[in-house]
């Protein structure tokens, strides 16, 4: 276990690191900053003294050392509108964003789950198809589609919930759901084929043959299995809800992360930009790391690896 | 013989593959009986419906697409009428399996749940059917371990399977069989998917058990050269027929049926170099259910004649063994 944790661990300083670099190449590829802080017909002293103050005429590796430096100490540049350090702007917001994802793990988790599961062990039967059937439904809808669905229904139509901004669990609603939609969807075909798999395995048999019931042969012997690849594919999921946290929030005005970014991209607030970028995928391999980590838990092999 | 009650009495078993028209049958009415205290040896080449009528006596099948279409399975629980397990509810056949017939499986390396301790999952049968606390099914289990040889059983019984090897996995696996003593145990071949040794070591094993609990034993094997070591009687099985069946000793020295001659003949012997490759009969063994009438073997029997089209009639030789032959009816 500690072995497989170290690797992951090292895995995630690699994927951390790599972000960065991706980010600081397209800092220096995305033109002049200069450009964009001072008028357009600032004089050249001033553009020099300027690009001297940020040090952009430092060589390109020294750059490139402080701007990690920098990203050390939790310091991602200032936003060029609000004048205020781009890392504060996206932690303040990363609260409402974190709830948003959570409720609609929550929601995903709670129909994918039961539903997977009754769709693998009456395979081939009406429930299956239905199942099935309501995941192709689920993946095929685009989530922007889906969230101006519910609004113009619930919001519009029968006046049931509020369509916009946070702060009460009314307004979490909506939002939570539509984004739970696709990854239910991905969440239950996965839970049907693990436990399938599991299903076929020669020790389920054995459990039979022991004489266990129906009910103990696929709650303590099929699910405990299936949850190992269950939990991997969840940890995915939950980082790909971050991402599609973006779009739901513009769609329902969610004072979120992904709100921030759209603006900042509309604005050209790069520091923003870049800090929404680097917290989002430090989120998404601090939940690839937990998920290793519960992994390792729920599988003997690799915890007494 | 006869007029001893049988343990396990098979009737006439028919099992299918599919629905209507479509059905192949896969077992085409298989009979023997299994004796209190005996082994009983179901041998024949692979894809023969030896581990179907394992399965079809669990009531494990896996249906659909496998059923079970007629026939009887008849076992005796000691207290009146034998039960028919063919046409026994859910409820009695899930008290029966594990306590009162238990059965051994072929892969020893995937018939142990990875996530479960050892000793949880021998512990696992006492709790459910002896109604043992978990501690007492976990002190239980270490001395079942003990009993089939895992040597250091506390630890043992605490490791994960992937901690253990092939034949202490198999050894784990006789352990959950043997926890509720079984009137019958069935081990389709048990001994496959072991090298050499271990196989010899598993199948002492066995006859040590068979000894010790006095129960009845199914044994199922591909392999002749086993028989003679662990069972009293022996059922040969071609393409879901019995061809022949008899006291083993009987079988071995005068093996009345052509396939059971080929069979014999084909047991490695000491004399013979290692790397020999054995070519038991000729030709393949044709899909089951693709021949329906007359003798199955016919179409890889020396001795086939035209009358072989026919059903072949059972006649029991002077040796004991009855087998399905029109050869054997013309020589007696
Ligand atoms: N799911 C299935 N669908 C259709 N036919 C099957 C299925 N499973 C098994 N069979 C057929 O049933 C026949 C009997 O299989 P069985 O497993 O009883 O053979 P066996 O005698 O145990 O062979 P082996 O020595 O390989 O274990 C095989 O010929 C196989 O073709
Ligand atoms: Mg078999």
């Amino acid at each position: 276990m500690f072995a497989f944790l170290a690797r992951r661990t090292l895995e995630f300083l690699v994927v951390i690191f790599g972000v960065l670099t991706i980010v600081f190449v397209l800092q220096r590829f995305s033109g002049d900053p200069t450009n964009l802080l001072l008028p357009v017909d600032a004089p050249q002293e001033v553009r020099t003294e300027l690009r001297h103050q940020l040090g952009l005429d430092r060589p390109l590796p020294e750059q490139y050392l402080r701007f990690i430096g920098r990203v050390a100490v939790g310091d991602l540049g200032d936003s060029y509108r609000f004048r205020q350090p781009a890392l504060g702007l996206v932690l303040e917001r990363l609260p409402a964003t974190l709830l948003l994802a959570s409720a609609s793990l929550l929601i995903s988790l709670v129909l994918a789950l039961p539903l997977g599961t009754l769709a693998a062990v009456y395979r081939n039967t009406w429930i299956d198809s239905l199942a099935t059937g309501i995941s192709l439904l689920g993946q095929a809808m685009p989530v922007y589609w889906l969230g101006l669905l519910g609004i113009l229904l619930f919001s519009v139509q029968w006046r049931l919930l509020p369509s916009m901004g946070g702060g009460s669990f009314a307004a979490l609603v909506l939002p939570a759901t539509t984004l739970a939609v696709y990854s239910a969807a991905r969440i239950m075909r996965l839970t049907r084929a693990a436990v399938l798999d599991v299903l076929h395995q020669d020790f389920i048999r054995l459990a039979r043959a022991k004489g266990l019931g129906e009910g103990k042969v696929l709650v303590k012997h099929a699910l405990r299995n299936a949850s190992i690849p269950i939990v991997t594919i969840i940890g995915l999921q939950f980082g790909g809800l971050l991402g599609g946290a973006v779009i739901t929030e513009t769609v329902f005005a969610w004072p979120g992360v992904g709100r921030l970014a759209v603006n900042a991209v509309q604005q050209r607030d790069f520091p923003v930009v870049q800090a929404v970028t680097v917290v989002i995928a430090l989120a998404f391999s601090l939940i690839n790391l937990a998920v290793d980590v519960l992994y390792a838990r729920l599988n003997p092999r690799i915890r007494l690896g | 013989m006869a007029a001893e009650r049988a343990l396990l009495d098979v009737q006439d078993l028919r099992v299918s593959f599919g629905e209507g028209p479509r059905a192949r049958p896969a077992l085409d009415g298989v009979s023997f009986s299994v004796r209190p205290g005996k082994t009983l040896a179901i041998v024949g080449e692979s894809g023969c419906g030896k581990s179907l009528t394992a399965l079809s006596i669990m009531r494990l099948l896996p249906t659909p697409p496998a059923r079970i279409t007629g026939g009887r399975i008849l076992f005796d629980r000691g207290d009146g009428p034998a039960l028919d397990l063919a046409s026994a509810d859910r409820r009695t056949m899930r008290r029966l399996r594990g306590k009162d017939i238990a059965m051994i499986f072929q892969e020893p390396m995937t018939a142990l749940d990875p996530v479960y301790p050892i000793g949880d999952q021998i512990g696992e049968v006492l709790v459910e059917h002896e109604g043992l606390s978990r501690k007492d099914a976990l002190a239980r289990a270490v001395e079942l371990l003990r009993l089939v040889g895992v040597p250091s059983p506390e630890e043992r019984a605490r490791q994960y399977p992937h901690e253990f090897s092939g034949g202490m996995r198999q050894r784990a696996v006789i352990a959950i069989a043997l926890a509720c003593e079984p009137a019958l145990l069935i081990a389709d071949e048990p001994t496959t998917a072991l090298d050499v040794t271990v196989q010899a070591q598993v199948l002492r094993l066995m006859r040590d058990i068979q000894q010790r609990f006095a129960s009845s034993i199914l044994f199922i094997t591909h392999d002749m050269g086993v028989v003679g070591q662990m069972a009293d009687e022996v059922v040969v099985m071609y393409l879901g027929q019995v061809v022949e069946e008899g006291p083993v000793s009987a079988v071995l020295s005068r093996p009345a049926h052509p396939y059971s001659q080929g069979l014999i003949a084909s047991i490695p012997t000491l004399d013979m170099p290692r790397d020999r490759v054995l070519q038991p009969i000729s030709g393949m063994v044709p899909p089951i259910g693709s021949i329906t009438t007359g003798c199955r073997f016919r179409t890889r029997c020396p001795h086939a004649m035209e009358i072989c089209r026919r059903d072949p009639p059972k006649v029991t030789t002077p040796a004991g063994n009855s087998a399905s032959c029109w050869l054997v009816e013309e020589s007696t």
